[in-house]
C-alpha cells in the first residue's frame, strides 16, 4: 500500500477508535467498572423537573398564594447577570427594560418612563436606589455609571471609567459602588468631580452581586468566577480597603445573589447558580459558613424579611418561583408560584410588608407575604 | 467539534440544563446581540418558509427539526422563543393524520408541549383518549414522572403498568425506567422514617385560617 | 528565593498531574451525580472548593488508578486517562471523559527544572476544574443507574503490570463533542474533552 492509503488508514483507525491502535495499549484495571452502592438514583433529576419539596405544615400566619398585583414588564432582557428591579425608600418601583427606566409609584398607582438609552443598542444592566430616595444609579452596557434626580427627571452625571457593561451596583451613604464584567469593583464618590475613588480587584468575571452591608462596615461582592468577596468599608483619605477580608470558594456557581442580615449585621447570606444551587449563611466576623441548604434550583435572589425573620430567595432552573425561609433554621415557610419563567431579582417595599419580583417572563408579581397583624403593627408603632 | 468558548462561560447562568443535554455544535445563545440576532431571524424565517413550501409526503420532518433548532437557540427558554406556540401549531396540524399517531416525532412534540402547558397531566389524558403514542415508552415515562413530582406514586405506578400491557416501545427502556422508579420510591420509603421533628415555631395573634385561593393562571 | 520554588522538574510535574487526575476524576463523579452527594466531603484546593469522595471501596480504587499513573506520567509512557460512564444494566457507553497527555520525553534527559510556577499550573488546572463543574448546564441527565471506568491508554510495548488487563477503547457513536480547557506543567500537558451520546429524542 502507498504511503497515502496507509495514513488514510491511520486516520481511520484514529476516528473510530479514538486512538492509532499502532501506536497505543489500552490499559484498565482489572474487574469490573464501579458503580454506585444499589438502590442510589441519580438526584440530579431535580435541575430538569420541577419536584415539589415538602412545606412546613404548621403556618404561622397566612401568607397569599396568588400576587397582589401583576405588572407586565415588555422587553425585560432575560439575562441572569443583570439587576433590574429596585424599591425606593419613598416607594417608587424602578424597572428597567431593556434601554428605558421606568418608574411605577407603588403608592398612585402611576407610572413613569424617567430616561431612554440614547443608541437603540444600549441597554440599562442595573439599577440602584440612595438611601433617601431621592437618586437613582444605572449601570449601563456602554460601561457607565449614570446618576439622576428622580423629582427633576434631570440626569446628574454619566461615570465613566469602566471596560465592561455595569450590571451590579450598591450604595453606601455617598459612596456608590459599581461592579462591572471586567470583574472589576469601583468606588464612586458621587459628589467630587473626580469620582472614582478606588478599584476592588479579585473578581476574574462578571461581577454580578453587590452589596453593602446595613451599616456600611463591608461590601460583598458575587461573581461568574462562583467566589464571593467580602471587602472592607471605605475609609476616606487612605488607601486601605484594598485586600478582601474574606474570600469564599465555596459555591461551584455564579453568586448573583447576597444579602446581609438587617436585625444581625455580620450574617450574609449567598445563592449560587445551576450547578450549586446552594444557600450559604456567613458570619463575616469569624469568616465561617453558619449553614447551607440545597434549594435544587438557580439561586439569582436573596432578601431578608424582617417582619417575620424570614429568608427570602428567588430561583431560576428548574422551579422558577420564590421560595419564604424561616430564619435561622431555614425550614420553608411557603412557596410563591405563578411566574412562568425563572425568577431574576427581588426586592422590598419599604414597610418590609411586599416584594417585589421579576421574571423572565416578563412580568413584575409583588407578594404581600409579610404583612403584620395590626396587634403588633401597633406595637411597632408606638416605639 | 465544538470549544467551550470564552463568550459561552461567560453567560453559563443563562442556558437552562435539557434533560437530553445541549447539541453545543454550532450552539448559539440568543441573547447575544446584532448580527447574532438576524441569523437567528433568518434562519427562523428559513424553517417557515420550507413549511409552506414543502410539497413531500412527511411535512412531520421539517418539524422536528424546527423543534429541535428552537431548543438549541434558545437555551434559556425565553419568551422570544415562541415554542409553546409553534408546538400548538404542528400538533394541530397533524392532529387528523392517524399515520403519525405512533410516529415518535409527533410524540415528542406533543411530550415537549405538555411539558411546557400549565396542566400536563391533562395533556397526558387526552393524547391517551385520542389514540396518540399508545404505542410508545416516551409518554407513559413522561406521564408517570409528572404523577411522581405530584407525590402520586400509585397513579405514576399505574400508567407505567398500562404502558408495559400496551407493550409500548422501546419495551426495555420503559421496562428499565419502571425499576429506576420503584427504586426511588423503595428509597424515599426508608429515608422518610428517618426525618427529624421540626422546631417549635412561635404563633401569631389573631390568627385565623382562611381558605387557600388557587392560583390561577 | 529557596530551592522549593525553583520550577518544575518530571518528579514533580508527574506528582501534579497524577493529583489533577485525582480531583478531576472526584469532581466529575460528584457532578455527574454517578455517585451519591452524601458519600463526598468538601476540601479545599486550587484555591476552590472541591468535593472527594468518603466511599472506601471507590477510594482506594482510586488510589491505586492514581499512584500507578503517576509512576508513568514519571517515566513519560501516558498517552491518555479516560473515564468511561457507562448505563449498569446495558453496559452502553453514555458519557466518556478524555484527557490527553502530551509528555515532553526530553526531560527525562535533561534533569534541570523548567521555569512555570506551581501557581501559574494550579491556575490553569483550576479553571479546567471549573469547567467540569459548568458541563452540568449542557451534558444529558443521566437517566438510569451508572457504573465507570478508567482506562489508560499507554505505550505500545509497556509491560503490563499485576492486576491490570487490556481493554477496548469505549467508544460511543453518535456523540456531541467538547473540548475543554487545557493545562500544561510545561513538561506534561493535559488536553480535556467530553464526549456524550447524542440523544436525538426518540
Amino acid at each position: 500500500p502507498s504511503a497515502a492509503t496507509s495514513e488514510n488508514q491511520k486516520a481511520w483507525s484514529v476516528t473510530l477508535n479514538g486512538y492509532d491502535i499502532e501506536e497505543a495499549k489500552i490499559l484498565h484495571l482489572g474487574g469490573k467498572p464501579l458503580n454506585a452502592p444499589e438502590g442510589y438514583q441519580n438526584n440530579l433529576k431535580v435541575l430538569y423537573s420541577q419536584i415539589p419539596t415538602p412545606v412546613s405544615t404548621k403556618k404561622n400566619r397566612y401568607i397569599p398564594s396568588v400576587p397582589d398585583r401583576i405588572l407586565d414588564a415588555p422587553e425585560l432582557r432575560n439575562d441572569f447577570y443583570l439587576n433590574l428591579l429596585d424599591w425606593s425608600s419613598r416607594n417608587l418601583l424602578a424597572v428597567a427594560l431593556h434601554s428605558n427606566l421606568y418608574l411605577w409609584d407603588a403608592t398612585q398607582g402611576d407610572i413613569v418612563l424617567l430616561m431612554k438609552m440614547e443608541r437603540v443598542e444600549d441597554y440599562i444592566c442595573s439599577v440602584s436606589w440612595i438611601k433617601e430616595g431621592n437618586f437613582l444609579a444605572l449601570g449601563t452596557s456602554d460601561c457607565k455609571v449614570q446618576l439622576w434626580d428622580v423629582e427633576n427627571q434631570k440626569r446628574l452625571r454619566s461615570m465613566s471609567g469602566h471596560t465592561a457593561r455595569v450590571g451590579s451596583l450598591s450604595w453606601n451613604n455617598h459612596i456608590l459602588s459599581s461592579g462591572s464584567r471586567s470583574g472589576h469593583i469601583h468606588h464612586h464618590d458621587v459628589r467630587v468631580a473626580d469620582h472614582h475613588i478606588f478599584t476592588l480587584s479579585g473578581h476574574s468575571q462578571e461581577v454580578c452581586g453587590l452589596e453593602w452591608s446595613p451599616d456600611g462596615r463591608y461590601l460583598a461582592s458575587g461573581g461568574n468566577d462562583n467566589l464571593v468577596y467580602v471587602w472592607p468599608g471605605v475609609q476616606e483619605g487612605s488607601g486601605q480597603g484594598s485586600n478582601a477580608v474574606h474570600s469564599f470558594n465555596e459555591h461551584q456557581g455564579a453568586v448573583k445573589a447576597l444579602a446581609w442580615c438587617p436585625w444581625q449585621p455580620n450574617i450574609l447570606a449567598s445563592g449560587g447558580g445551576t450547578s450549586d444551587r446552594h444557600i450559604r449563611i456567613w458570619n463575616v466576623t469569624s469568616g465561617s459558613c453558619i449553614s447551607a441548604l440545597d434549594t435544587q434550583s438557580q439561586v439569582s435572589s436573596l432578601k431578608f424579611a424582617p417582619n417575620y425573620k424570614e429568608l427570602v430567595s428567588g430561583h431560576g432552573y428548574a422551579h422558577d418561583n420564590v421560595v419564604i425561609w424561616k430564619y435561622p433554621s431555614l425550614t420553608k415557610v411557603a412557596e410563591l408560584n405563578g411566574h412562568e419563567g425563572r425568577v431574576l431579582n427581588i426586592t422590598m417595599s419599604p414597610d418590609c410588608s411586599t416584594i417585589a419580583t421579576v421574571a423572565g417572563d416578563e412580568t413584575v408579581r409583588l407578594w404581600k407575604s409579610f404583612e403584620l397583624d395590626p396587634v403588633k403593627k401597633k406595637a411597632k408603632e408606638r416605639m | 467539534m465544538a470549544q467551550v468558548e470564552a463568550e459561552r462561560e461567560l453567560c453559563l447562568e443563562n442556558t437552562q440544563p435539557l434533560r437530553e443535554g445541549l447539541a453545543v455544535t454550532g450552539l448559539q445563545l440568543s441573547h447575544q446581540e446584532g448580527s447574532c440576532h438576524a441569523a437567528i431571524q433568518q434562519q427562523r424565517q428559513a424553517f417557515e418558509l420550507e413549511l409552506r413550501m414543502y410539497t413531500g409526503d412527511d411535512p412531520l420532518d421539517i418539524w422536528d427539526r424546527y423543534l429541535k433548532w428552537t431548543l438549541k437557540t434558545y437555551p434559556q427558554g425565553s419568551k422570544e422563543s415562541s415554542l409553546t406556540a409553534m408546538l400548538e401549531r404542528a400538533v394541530q396540524l397533524f392532529a387528523h393524520d392517524k399515520k403519525y399517531y405512533d410516529d415518535p416525532r409527533y410524540i415528542n412534540l406533543w411530550i415537549n408541549l405538555a411539558q411546557n402547558s400549565m396542566e400536563p397531566l391533562e395533556m397526558f389524558s387526552y393524547m391517551q383518549a385520542n389514540g396518540i403514542g399508545l404505542t410508545r415508552a416516551d409518554l407513559y415515562i413522561t406521564w408517570a414522572e409528572e404523577f411522581e413530582k405530584h407525590g402520586n406514586f400509585q397513579k405514576a405506578d399505574a400508567i407505567f403498568h398500562e404502558g408495559l400491557e400496551c407493550r409500548a416501545q422501546p419495551m426495555d427502556k420503559l421496562q428499565q425506567y419502571h425499576n429506576g422508579f420503584q427504586a426511588r420510591v423503595a428509597h424515599q420509603a426508608l429515608s422518610a422514617t428517618e426525618e427529624e421533628p421540626e422546631p417549635a415555631r412561635t404563633s401569631m395573634v389573631d390568627l385565623r385560617p382562611r381558605g387557600r385561593k388557587k392560583a390561577v393562571a | 528565593m529557596t530551592s522549593t520554588l525553583k520550577g518544575i522538574t518530571l518528579k514533580g510535574s508527574a506528582e501534579l498531574v497524577a493529583e489533577f487526575f485525582s480531583f478531576g476524576i472526584n469532581s466529575i463523579l460528584y457532578q455527574r451525580g454517578i455517585y451519591p452527594p452524601e458519600t463526598f466531603s468538601r476540601v479545599t484546593q486550587y484555591d476552590m472548593s472541591l468535593q472527594l469522595t468518603t466511599d472506601t471501596k471507590l477510594k482506594s480504587y482510586l488510589t491505586n488508578v492514581v499512584s500507578q499513573l503517576k509512576e508513568w506520567l514519571f517515566d513519560c509512557t501516558v498517552q491518555k486517562l479516560v473515564l468511561v460512564i457507562t448505563c449498569l444494566e446495558t453496559s452502553e457507553v453514555l458519557e466518556r471523559w478524555q484527557f490527553d497527555i502530551e509528555c515532553d520525553k526530553s526531560a527525562k534527559e535533561i534533569s534541570a527544572p523548567r521555569e512555570k510556577s506551581i501557581k501559574s499550573i494550579q491556575d490553569e488546572i483550576r479553571s479546567v476544574i471549573r469547567q467540569i463543574t459548568a458541563t452540568v448546564t449542557f451534558l444529558p441527565l443521566l437517566e438510569t443507574a451508572c457504573a465507570f471506568d478508567l482506562l489508560v491508554y499507554t505505550d505500545k510495548d509497556l509491560e503490563v503490570p499485576d492486576k491490570w488487563e487490556e481493554s477496548g477503547p469505549q467508544i460511543i457513536d453518535q456523540s456531541e463533542e467538547v473540548r475543554l480547557r487545557s493545562f500544561t506543567t510545561s513538561i506534561h500537558k493535559v488536553n480535556s474533552m467530553v464526549t456524550y451520546k447524542r440523544t436525538d429524542s426518540a
